[in-house]
Formats: C-alpha cells, structure tokens, sequence
C-alpha cells in the first residue's frame, strides 16, 4: 500500500465538502488537487486513452461541483468520489463492449509508440487507406482530424472551436495518429510511411 | 470458448499490463458484458484504486483549465439543454401523463404527509434513438424524425418507416444468397442509456429493445438457424418457421424458440438473465442444463450458476416497457433505481445505508424523473435529490 502517506482525514475532508457545499471554490480546488491524478490514472489504467480519461474525470468533478449541494451529508468522501468515477468508467467499458470498432481503438492504445523513420512515401495509396482508418472513429475525432489536418488549425484553435481543452485536443490527436499507425501497418506493407507527413500534427 | 473466473483474471491482468493482443482484447470485453464477471471486475477496480501511484500520464493534463472550466460553468444555465430534449416530446407527454393510472405501497408504513421531490432540476425521459452498425462498419445514427431507406446489404433493404422503427425488407432480394456468403455480414442495433428502438428483422420477426442494449443479426437469414445475439433487454415476437428454428444468445444462455413472443433481460447490472415468455414456445439451454417453457413461464439464470430456476410470472408486468410504462411489483427500490438509470440515462447514488424499500406500481415512461420520483417519496422513509445527470438517494429527514 505505498500509495497512502499517514492514515485518511476523514473528518478533514467532510469539512472541505461542507465547505464545498456552500460554493466554496478553494475548498473544491483542495479536493480537486487532492484527487485529480489518481482519479486520471485509475481511469486511464482501465481504458487506455487518455483523451476519455480526462472526459471522465472532468464529467466526475463537474458533477460534484454542480451537485454540490448534495455533498453535506457524504459520510466517506474518498469512497464517494471514487464511486463516481467507477461508475463513469464501468459504463465507459460496457459501451466498448458493445462496439467492436471501439475494442480496437482501445487496443490500438495500448501499442507502445515507435519512432517514425522518415521515408519516401506513395501518397495516394495511403491517403485512401487513411480515410479508411479514419471513418472507423467516431465523427467527433474525424472532424477534429479535419480541422488539424484539412484546415491547418492549430490545437489551441481547435479546442477553442470545439469547447474541449487543450490537452484534449492533443491526446485526442495522438490517439488518432496512433490508430492509423496501427491500421495501417496491419493493412499495409507501407509503414513508415507519411510519418513524416502526419508528424506535423 | 468457454469463460472461466481465472481466464477471466489473466485476461484482465494482461490488459491493464497492455500486453494483450486484439483478440485478447475481444475476449475480455465478451466477459465486460457478462452479467456474471460484473463484481469481479469491480473488486479488481476497487483493489487496484486503492494501490495504484499515478503516473507521468498526469502531465498530459492540463488541470488549470479544467478547474477553470468546471467552475466558470456554474454561471451559465444548464436548462438550455433540458429544453431541446423537452420540446420534441411535449406532446407525448401531454398525452401519455393523464393515461398513467398509478397505484403505489409497500411493505413499510405508509406516510400521511405528501412529500414533493426537492426539484432543483429535473431530468426528461428517454426517447428513439440507437446507433445501426452495417456488416461493413458503416455508423449510422437513429435519432430524428426522418424516414427512408438507409441501405441496402445482400440484397435486403434497409429502411427507417417511422420514429423508432427499422425494417429489413428481404422480400425481393434476389438470387440465393448462401451462408457463408452473409456470415459475416453481420448488423449491430444498439441503444444508449435513455434510448429505445424497435426493428424488424429479414425474416419478419418483431424485436422491441430496451436502453442501454444492442442486437447483433445478419442483414439475410440464409442458414439453417436463425441466430442473433443480445446485450441488455428485447422483447420478441418471431415469426412462425419451423424449418428455420430462432436462437437468441444472451450471456450465457441460449434460446431457442419456433415463433412465438417472449421478453429477453440481460443487463450485466442486474446480475442474471431472465426470460419470460408470453406465447408459444421456447426452450432455454445453459451448458448442460435445459428447459422448456410455457407461456407466463420464466427462466432465470443467476450470474455464475450453472442452473436455470423456473417461475411463474405476470407476464405484462414483465414486458409493459414496450408499451412504454414502468411496471414494478413488490420491486426492491434498487432494481427500481437500476431502470431509472439506464432510460433516464443518470447516475444514482446512495448516502448512507440502501433503504430497504418495495416498491409496486405502474407509471408512464414519458414522463420526467422528477413524477416518478415524487411518488416513490410519498411512499416514506426516503427522498430524492435531481442533480445534473444524477440522482441521490437518502433517509427523509421526516417521519
């Protein structure tokens, strides 16, 4: 158990909740900062992208700020967050097995990156297998693929078009190049391919 | 392949250890959706929480703005997006709200009082909407008003005929279209929390499906069996071919029925699959253990028994969601609160210890959480708080 420093303030942390429950924004950023890593991480372990981690995790704190008013009675708040990111993320993984393009975007996660080589590339014929591997995912990453790729936008521009964050916009990103990669290399003898190309993103 | 618990904890091991390959993968969602590996999986989830030490991937975070973002969120209104899903469905629930004949008690004693939910906020219903997924991967989305045909696969028709209903037309396809030929050519229906959709597949047969559920059949039946698979919840009414027997798989239970209509429940939550059946005939296998039904007859499998328990049962209470109502009948509060979830499309969370309520009645599903919850509150003992997407259960503070 190396992850605990010191026994749980139990009594501390309903105090910040109650507080929390009043509008009280530093008290929420104490617990914000107090569980936003392991939230991120527990979440990320289990489903292996961190662009829906960090959609989850932000639903998670979102509810509890905007419910705030529900918190006063909480008798364990660390079980009580927790709970609620379980349960965003027991649905997250029920939704995956219903859909077998998703597994695959979830598998594609979990290769490990490998630097790209930089080669001449046979640009037509890999721009269709591209799109192929592109209308596997979901309209929302298609669009922002477009937008980086098509319209040039940079991911600050994107985030702001789209209302996500930042860093949203860049895992989601990576996450996608990713996923060509890997598509690609299973459909294709071309592999190192417009790394070099895509690697402007 | 058969599913064991140690598979099913090396399969999880190599998965969070990302080293598994894309079948693994599959194999381990099959058992995500296996009401029988639901606690399993969250005693792993719970034990790996408490130990785990975040990593560097928290660095790809940008915190500031999040916390920016959630509380600067405050000031604007939610009810906007409230309103858009209210406004389509206003007229179902004029409607439907003063046909919904409610009679509720239970087994504690009941409360004088008339209690009204604390309405901060309050949560529309579910509605048609599910996604169609085409032997090829095509996505198409069902949600809207509009009709037509969507496709056309092995030369049956695919059309939209009106809100919620999908119709496969094999009636004119031509020339013979072998099995192997539409093995794989297979179409996933499947609805969201707060979805629900109706289909009519290629041989004719009536499939009603419930939130959070999806159905996998071929765009042709050309094989000796009619086989389709089932997450979640589907009411069935076969059509009649007894050269063509119909087997639906769900969880780990096969059906398999000669035309006839019954009710399939199979909600990993739940924790069992249930199948009741309301005409004709069905025959139920699980492994070596095999029973036939008669009509108001069901078959329950517990998650991790290897037996099927028969009973008798109401067989309208059991599938009046297709009629678009709750029904419960001495229904503990949980499994209440589990459909309120799932077709209101919220999160329910308990304070303190679960209430141990039964609940018995019959209310529209058009209407907002907020009539549905009043009335289980007038029941006493409990209250209600409608958060966004959430929904708090808690020991009223009155008597």
């Amino acid at each position: 158990m190396a992850a605990q420093i010191g026994t749980y303030d139990l009594a501390g942390e309903k105090l910040l909740l109650q507080q929390i429950a009043m509008g009280d924004e530093t008290a929420f950023k104490s617990i914000f900062d107090a569980y936003k890593a392991r939230t991120f991480t527990f979440v990320v372990n289990f489903i292996h992208s961190k662009a829906d981690a960090e959609e989850i995790v932000q639903d998670t704190f979102m509810s509890l700020w905007q419910n705030r008013n529900t918190l006063t009675t909480v008798e364990h708040p660390r079980n009580y967050i927790y709970t609620v990111v379980r349960n965003k993320t027991m649905r997250y993984l029920s939704n995956v097995a219903r859909d077998e393009k998703m597994m695959k975007v979830v598998w594609a996660n979990m290769q490990v990156e490998v630097n790209p080589t930089e080669e001449a590339m046979q640009m037509r014929e890999s721009k269709e297998l591209i799109n192929k591997a592109l209308s596997m995912l979901s309209e929302q990453k298609q669009m922002i693929f477009r937008m980086c790729r098509e319209q040039g936008m940079s991911h600050e521009n994107i985030a702001l078009e789209t209302g996500l964050s930042k860093s949203r916009v860049k895992n989601i990103m990576v996450e996608i190049l990713k996923y060509i990669k890997v598509f690609l290399s299973r459909n294709s003898l071309i592999i190192g391919l417009f790394w070099s190309f895509l690697s402007f993103f | 392949m058969s599913q064991t618990k140690e598979q099913f904890e090396a399969l999880l091991s190599k998965y969070l250890d990302k080293s598994c390959s894309l079948n693994e993968v599959k194999e381990l969602f099959s058992y995500v959706g296996n009401p029988e590996y639901q606690e399993r999986l969250e005693i792993v989830m719970d034990k790996h929480y408490k130990t785990l030490v975040p990593g560097a991937e928290v660095h790809d975070v940008d915190w500031e703005e999040m916390f920016n973002s959630i509380v600067d969120d405050r000031k604007k209104t939610k009810v906007r997006s409230l309103w858009s899903r209210v406004i389509p469905i206003a007229a179902a629930i004029i409607v439907v709200v003063s046909a919904g004949m409610l009679i509720w008690g239970n087994q504690q004693e009941k409360n004088q009082k008339t209690q009204t939910a604390s309405i901060k906020k309050d949560i529309a219903p579910g509605g048609n909407k599910a996604i169609l997924k085409l032997a090829d991967g095509t996505e198409i989305v069902l949600d809207g008003h509009s009709t037509g045909m969507l496709a056309n696969e092995d030369g049956t028709k695919i059309s939209k005929t009106a809100d919620g209903m999908l119709l496969y037309d094999a009636t004119k396809s031509t020339g013979h279209v072998t099995a192997a030929a539409t093995e794989n050519h297979i179409n996933t229906l499947s609805t969201p929390s707060g979805g629900q959709y109706m289909l009519i597949l290629p041989d004719k047969t009536k499939v009603w499906l419930n939130a959070e559920s999806s159905i996998s059949y071929p765009s042709v039946f050309a094989g000796e069996e009619r086989n389709v698979s089932l997450i979640g919840e589907a009411y069935f009414e076969v059509s009649k071919d007894k050269q063509h027997p119909f087997k639906v798989k769900a969880g780990a239970a096969e059906v398999k029925v000669l035309g006839t209509h019954f009710n399939i429940m199979s909600y990993a939550q739940e924790g069992q699959t249930q199948v009741s059946l309301a005409e004709g005939s069905v025959r139920v296998d699980l492994g070596n253990d095999s029973k036939v039904l008669s009509p108001g007859q069901q078959a329950s499998i517990k998650a991790g028994s290897t037996h099927i328990t028969l009973r008798n049962v109401d067989i309208d209470e059991v599938t009046n969601w297709k009629n678009g109502l709750f029904q419960f009948d001495n229904t503990p509060l949980e499994q209440v609160m589990r459909q309120i979830e799932r077709w209101y499309s919220v999160d329910v969370v308990y304070e303190g210890v679960k209430p141990d309520l039964y609940i018995t009645g019959m209310i529209s599903r058009s209407n907002n959480v907020s009539k549905i919850l009043t009335l289980i509150e007038e029941t006493g003992g409990i209250e209600f708080e409608i958060g966004d997407k959430q929904i708090v259960v808690k020991k009223s503070k009155r008597r």
